[in-house]
């Protein structure tokens, strides 16, 4: 049997490597267990030719798709929208756009506010301080001064704006709307030892440069400096516990297949969205029948996937296609609730530049934009570096109905049930939808677009893995309480996406990061008295 | 004809189901000899797409089959004019199996120096030498910074 740990974390990812690194300064003996490797950037994507090719195989943000030895099968048939991760060290960062919005202030207050959903037991002025800190250390880019949110601090200026920035800046001035340029994890100047962007346009199938804000580069590096274990290619089957109802430890699968007991004194879980509630549901016991941290019922319910609208159009102009990080501004003017537009709560706007010429194609030709045969060039030749357009993010309140199980057939590599999706767009998420649809065209037209289209939901944007372990101070209606300690199992913790209350509507990264730190500060503060 | 004849390999292309492929894929991208460029059936470009859908034989294998059963004939026999309606039929009638195509023609054709060339992208992987992307002059958010604060603060 392996020695025991002090701290024993499950899941290398974004807030696996937030939690390690702020507990590492305790000097107790923390292991991080991650079922993937990490990331080498000399075989990302645009190091070779084959970077557009390589987004739709080994790249893919769809792990059904990519199916490397660390990912695991999703059962996501019963979904309009299906899920997207990456597992390994870093996480879901390693594929992102490094988009980097907070939740807002009203996030964290729906039920007071607009009457649905439930309040969070933390403000956002309890994380403000977390999220700051999160953001000097991720390296976070964008404009001091956003009217959309409370002041916080510029690390690093902005990325470019770009032609396509200049284009949306102007149609939203002329509309009267809000715009900002996006606080966006990648380095505008060289931060930390770490190297400045220099416009891959590559951000979602890895940062070959190493300029985006991934937990590998950002976290991990510092982390394991001060002793902290990261034992890749191990794979957690299931928590297991003592007599008295304690975790003891995990089970997790080695890189030659074998099963090896790890057994610590805390164990934190730190696999998002599907893979805690996953973990939690294999971990079931006589003890723990229902699967563990589970006497509310409410583990692997309340699924938030954040459905997205995709409006897109073509302008006479050369633009920056796919140059340049994709994401470059955001807008948040129909952020807050608005009664009179029929829905609670609202979204915000992602303005995203263009694609690589396959993505371009591959996109015309199944909107009809570009046609099969002799029109094809043309048409072609009219989309490639002239298009642009934006994304909503929709708020997905909980519905005990969108759930996370174990599929009964399903299982990965290692023989583990696999996770089973089962979701439906609410009738106020669909409001949502239709509603930044007809301001997205609204968008689009004041910029001079021409063949706008829309798309909603997207497919395959299933990234934001929230709400199925969601923290609360009653037992009865929560799985964790305020400060990330499962209600059921004293010396066990979650810190990431599962644990949100509600969505939001904004990216979720920095918001899960801003958590870990929080539960992090919260373990070391009451560390003598934790399990009362 | 069955559709498995001739395989070389397990997984190639047997003679008549590379010919339904190479046809197939000349009729998304045809070559254009007004612009001097070549079409997704250059016979460079047809062993790229033909590598990238072997990524995914069963789908690869899976078209040419759909297409091959909704043929009114031997493929080889058809009109013109009846392939092209058998390609309407195909298109509309194998959506999943059509967007597959569509995809892979795409990756493979639109990476070929040639292309590229025409189309004005520099031949060459994004990294390590990136690109420029102009700055833009953030006085624009100027109107945005005069209305003021946009959010609600509870409590």
């Amino acid at each position: 049997m392996n020695e025991v740990v002090d701290i024993l974390i499950i899941g290398g990812g974004p807030s696996g490597a937030a939690i390690a690194w702020s507990l590492a300064e305790t000097k107790m003996r923390i292991l991080c267990l991650e079922q993937g490797e990490w990331p080498n950037s000399d075989q990302f994507p645009s190091t070779g030719m084959d970077w557009e090719g390589r987004q739709q195989s080994d790249f893919s943000i769809n792990p059904n798709v990519r199916k490397n030895s660390a990912d695991y099968p999703i059962n996501d048939d019963d979904s309009p929208i299906k899920i997207a991760n990456f597992n390994g060290v870093g996480g879901g960062t390693v594929l992102y756009a490094g988009h980097f919005p907070r939740l807002l202030p009203s996030d964290f207050r729906v039920r007071s506010l607009d009457g649905v959903a439930e309040d969070w037991p933390i403000t956002y002025k309890s994380l403000e301080p977390f999220y700051a800190h999160n953001d000097r250390i991720m390296g976070i880019s964008g404009l001091a001064g956003d009217p959309a949110y409370p002041a916080k601090d510029q690390i690093l200026p902005p990325v470019p704006m770009g032609k396509t920035g200049r284009m949306f800046g102007k149609a939203m001035n002329k509309l009267g709307w809000h715009w900002w340029p996006s606080d966006a994890a990648i380095l505008t100047e060289e931060y930390e030892g770490r190297a400045p962007c220099i416009n891959l346009g590559q951000c979602l199938s890895g940062c070959a440069q190493g300029a985006k804000g991934t937990a590998d580069l950002a976290y991990w590096p510092e982390a394991v400096r001060a002793r902290v274990e990261v034992r890749t290619g191990c794979r957690v089957s299931r928590i297991d516990t003592r007599e008295d109802g304690m975790a003891s430890g995990a089970y997790y699968f080695d890189k030659d297949g074998n099963e090896v007991f790890q057994p610590a004194e805390i164990v934190v879980v730190a696999c998002n969205g599907i893979g805690t509630p996953r973990l939690l549901l294999n971990s079931a016991s006589e003890k723990f029948p229902n699967g563990l941290a589970n006497s509310s019922g409410l583990v692997g319910k309340n699924l938030m996937l954040h459905p997205y609208a995709k409006i897109w159009g073509q302008v006479d102009e050369e633009l920056d296609g796919h140059k340049g990080p994709p994401v470059c501004l955001w807008s948040m003017q129909f952020y807050e609730t608005d009664k009179n537009r029929g829905f609670d709560r609202g979204y915000s706007y992602q303005f995203v530049r263009g694609q690589g010429p396959a993505r371009t194609a591959i996109d015309g030709l199944s909107a009809g934009q570009i046609p099969w045969g002799q029109d094809h060039h043309q048409a072609f030749r009219n989309a490639f570096g002239r298009s642009a357009g934006l994304v909503s993010i929709c708020e997905d309140l909980p519905e005990l109905t969108n759930t996370v199980t174990l599929d009964p057939e399903m299982t990965d590599g290692n023989g583990i049930p696999a996770p089973k999706i089962t979701y439906r767009i609410s009738e106020n998420t669909q409001q949502m939808l239709d509603h930044s649809i007809a301001r997205g065209t609204e968008i689009l037209e004041a910029a001079g677009a021409r063949n706008i289209t829309s798309q909603s939901p997207l497919p395959y944007a299933g990234w934001h893995l929230l709400g199925t372990a969601r923290m609360g101070t009653d037992p009865q209606k929560s799985v964790v309480n305020e400060w990330g300690r499962s209600h059921d199992i004293k010396n066990l913790f979650i810190a990431d996406g599962s644990v949100f209350v509600t969505s939001g509507g904004v990216n979720p990264t920095s918001t899960i990061q801003a958590i870990s730190l929080y539960v992090a500060d919260q373990i070391k503060t009451r560390i003598y008295d934790l399990f009362d | 004809m069955n559709i498995s004849d001739n395989n070389t390999g397990t997984n190639a292309l047997s003679a008549h189901e590379r010919e339904i492929f190479v046809f197939l894929v000349g009729c998304i991208i045809p070559s254009a000899k007004d612009l001097d460029l070549p079409g997704a059936d250059d016979p460079v470009i047809i062993e790229d797409i033909i590598a990238i859908g072997q990524q995914n034989t069963s789908n690869l294998k899976k078209l040419i089959c759909e297409l091959d059963t909704l043929a009114p004939g031997d493929f080889q026999d058809l009109t013109s004019r009846e392939k092209a309606a058998l390609i309407h039929e195909f298109r509309h009638q194998c959506t999943h199996s059509a967007l597959f195509l569509e995809t892979i023609t795409a990756t493979g054709y639109y990476r070929d120096p040639r292309v590229l060339e025409h189309i004005g992208v520099e031949v060459r992987p994004p990294f390590p030498e990136g690109y420029h992307v102009e700055q833009g002059d953030w006085g624009l958010l100027d109107p945005v910074r005069e209305r003021g604060p946009i959010f609600i603060m509870p409590d």
